[in-house]
């Protein structure tokens, strides 16, 4: 019979792992040494994901794109602050996001009182916006659609549109001991789905590598 | 201190969304660095979060980068250096570091034009704006491409962090002395209770004969199914620390209770 060798090794994985691994630290150590490169690898690796996570808080494309400007550079005068004891470099790049899309939509408010007319109106209806923003690809959202309602909402709250634990628990009408068990319950369901979809996964890569 | 109720308390999400106050976050990192099993936890979730944003991701648009190098490159040089021996960003040699770092941004844009213009000088009115429909197309489809490319990406960053995870395990199986040079592995993994079964080297079974699995625990074997040899690896159910599983050959369909056993792979604790 002629069946294919199959090439996959747990050390071949960990070399690639590695590879990432070096990545990031590499974009660590280039930022404490105030090397510009940090910055472009930064923009390449993570600015979709920032630039979606401000998006979904001030919910302007024009607005977003400033502020994800503003985070850019805070990331640059504040490289030193960075600790890798603290967590993942990801970790630290959403906390400034979030927090710098929350000042913006905050003063935008500020200024929307003031004025009479609508910021996000003149902003939805500003012509040089035409960029349209692509969504990650349908076969990934997938994934985080099978989340269930409840946790994907409180996900959103908390993660993605930077609310407090009290922010949310008073939005969502519910006890902070409540929400508190509830935002671990959903992140633990978050982890299932994600390391379940890892099968299907490794099927890709093992028939890839068989080629 | 009780590390799982620590763990259940849920102060760990809190930690990675941000939103402890400031004593309250050196608290749980001092906890991070004086448990192991709180920091793995910590890993996690920041893991899947990260993640989870990973594939919430939207591209921005093209033009920002160069306007983001600009800004800190504007705000770098008004900044004092901290550094003496950095030399690197000095007025003479900054200046062209800063020109020739450019240089593809301001090149790439004036030979697209000429292209287009030089393409357009030969063609007609109508042909032109086929082309330039066609042009719109084509960068559609980049964009597609590229975007499609950051996700095989992101797919393999996850396969690579499942593999690598602390909790999954490689169990090697080899064939017996009546099948020598049969190779099987198991892929397990205790945190997600996830098992797959991959087949590395495994001859075909004769005519009306199926190979079936097994997980073997204190002394029982439980069916995990009968499969056919395929280059994929097939997702099985997980069971929670068998002292082996085993390959055996059987009648098609399988049977309750292995008869004829193949290969084995032991489980070290």
């Amino acid at each position: 019979m002629s069946h294919p060798k199959n090439h996959i090794t747990i050390q071949n994985f960990k070399l690639l792992n590695n590879k990432h691994t070096n990545t990031e630290s590499k974009i660590v150590a280039l930022l404490k040494q105030r090397d510009k490169e940090a910055i472009e690898l930064l923009y390449e690796h993570y600015s979709p994901a920032l630039y979606g996570m401000i998006l979904k808080i001030v919910s302007s494309e024009a607005l977003a794109q400033e502020v994800l400007q503003d985070v850019f550079v805070k990331i640059w005068k504040n490289a030193d602050k960075y600790d890798t004891d603290k967590g993942r470099l990801f970790t630290w790049l959403a906390q400034i996001a979030r927090n710098a899309a929350k000042d913006t939509l905050r003063s935008s408010r500020h200024k929307q009182d003031i004025k009479t007319d609508s910021l996000a109106d003149n902003v939805g209806n500003d012509s040089s916006l035409s960029h349209n923003p692509r969504i990650a690809d349908s076969g990934l959202r997938k994934t985080i659609d099978g989340l269930d309602e409840k946790y994907r909402e409180i996900i959103d709250l908390l993660y993605f549109q930077g609310y407090s634990h009290s922010e949310a628990a008073k939005e969502l009408n519910i006890p902070i001991g409540t929400l508190k068990s509830r935002v671990r319950k959903a992140i633990l369901e978050l982890r299932k789905l994600l390391g379940n979809e890892l099968i299907t996964i490794l099927l890709i890569i093992k028939t890839i590598t068989n080629l | 201190m009780n590390i799982q109720e620590y763990i259940a308390s849920g102060i760990l999400e809190q930690y990675v969304l941000g939103s402890l106050s400031s004593g309250e976050e050196r608290e749980v990192l001092a906890n991070a660095a004086q448990y192991p099993e709180i920091r793995a936890e910590l890993d996690k979730i920041e893991a899947a979060l990260e993640e989870y944003a990973m594939r919430s991701a939207i591209t921005p648009p093209e033009g920002l980068k160069a306007d983001i190098l600009k800004k800190i490159d504007d705000n770098s040089s008004s900044a004092p250096r901290r550094r003496n021996d950095d030399t690197s960003d000095k007025s003479g040699g900054g200046f062209l570091a800063t020109l020739l770092s450019w240089l593809p941004y301001i090149l790439l844009p004036l030979l697209v034009l000429t292209a287009i213009w030089g393409y357009f000088g030969h063609q007609g009115n109508k042909e032109a704006q086929e082309a330039r429909l066609k042009m719109g197309q084509d960068l559609t489809d980049c964009r597609t491409k590229s975007g499609n490319l950051r996700d095989t990406i992101n797919f393999y960053r996850a396969a690579i962090r499942f593999v690598n995870d602390e909790n999954t395990r490689a169990i090697a199986m080899k064939g017996n002395e009546k099948l020598p040079g049969a190779s099987t592995t198991i892929h397990t993994n205790t945190a997600f209770k996830i098992t797959y079964f991959a087949v590395n080297e495994l001859p075909e079974p004769p005519e009306g004969k199926q190979y079936q699995l097994w997980a073997i625990k204190n002394g029982t074997p439980q069916s995990l199914g009968v499969f056919d040899i395929s280059p994929d690896p097939i997702a099985v159910d997980y069971v929670s620390s068998p002292d082996a599983y085993a390959v055996s050959l059987e009648q098609k369909g399988g049977v309750a209770v292995p008869t004829d056993v193949r290969i084995v792979g032991a489980v070290k604790s």
